[in-house]
């Protein structure tokens, strides 16, 4: 039972974290942040599982997480009030060309790294765009003037 | 060169032709995990433990170790002995299961001499007056390599006279 219970609190302390951490520090992935997000994994081993070395403490938790997963899913889809919570809203970055700093400064977003996004999408320049969304999984679309 | 649709179903990828059973495959097995989930916190796959309690004209003895266990936990036995007559030679016999399968990391109090009899494990201790409790525990930890039921029997003897025995098996998961 304390092994279930166990991945339930990690399962949701990582999800809180996530959140609080912010989507765009978990789509731009420096070497840094996955050296830290694999120490990261191997501290919440320890303290799911501990000293447990069994095939059956393992595929309790993966089960355990695994409908963790499906269930937050399903909640996310059948109430629609609680998916700004849940995953977050989009933001818009850009509109009709024109920066909209505070969301910048709300996502922790520079104008260099804006524009790095637009020209990763062929974008020379933000005159282009007519919306930049950043996105609840941390991406930006680029919505040019003439589509 | 195959144009990209030549090569794509799209009765198969956009109509689900023979996929209507596909959710169904998944909420079985999404059910199957929930059950195991469900098991596993009632306890089933370790480690509860429950009291064993037996008693006799000599002495009663209580037995507190995990009948379900898994490779590598940490677990703990308690066994108390209460004399209901003077018991010269207190002699606390464990059965194989505590040291073939379980790594028993410290027994307290230390029992005055340890022996083996046959492969089971022999813990001597001072006399017991009537009234007198000898609480003797027991840290253990499970091999990882580990499987399957072990003997945890344990038996009260006054030198070689048995006085009180509680069969136990512990059962170790894979």
């Amino acid at each position: 039972m304390d092994l279930v219970a166990r991945a339930v609190i990690v399962f949701f302390a990582i999800f809180f974290i996530t959140r609080v951490v912010g989507r765009r520090e978990l789509s731009t992935m420096e070497p840094f942040d996955l050296i830290l997000l694999i120490v990261t994994g191997d501290l919440v081993q320890q303290g799911v599982t501990q000293s447990d070395y069994s095939l059956t403490g393992a595929l309790t938790v993966i089960a355990t997480i695994a409908l963790l997963t499906v269930a937050l899913s399903y909640v996310n889809f059948k109430v629609p009030r609680l998916r700004p919570v849940l995953e977050g809203e989009p933001l818009v970055l850009v509109q009709d060309g024109e920066i909209i700093e505070r969301n910048l400064r709300r996502e922790r977003i520079t104008v260099e790294e804006l524009l790095a996004g637009a020209r990763q999408q062929q974008i020379a320049s933000l005159a282009q765009v007519r919306f930049a969304v950043l996105e609840t999984n941390g991406a930006i679309s680029f919505i040019p003037s003439d589509a | 060169m195959p144009r990209l649709d030549e090569r794509v179903d799209l009765g198969r990828i956009r109509d689900l032709r023979g996929r209507g059973s596909h959710p169904w495959i998944r909420r079985v097995f999404l059910t199957i995990l929930g059950v195991g989930v469900v098991v596993a916190s009632t306890g089933a796959i370790g480690q509860p433990t429950q009291a064993l309690v037996t008693g006799g004209a000599g002495a009663r003895l209580r037995v507190e170790v995990p009948d379900v266990l898994r490779g590598g936990l940490l677990a703990h036995a308690r066994i108390v002995v209460r004399a209901a007559r003077t018991i010269s030679h207190p002699r606390i016999v464990l059965g194989p299961g505590f040291f073939e399968g379980l790594q028993v990391n410290t027994i307290e109090p230390s029992p005055q001499s340890e022996a083996s009899r046959g492969r089971h494990v022999v813990l001597s201790y001072a006399e017991l007056k009537p009234g007198d409790e000898l609480v003797v525990y027991l840290q253990l930890q499970v091999n990882p390599t580990t499987v399957g039921d072990q003997d945890t029997t344990v038996q009260l003897d006054d030198e070689t006279e048995p006085v009180a025995r509680i069969a136990h098996t512990t059962t170790v998961l894979p």
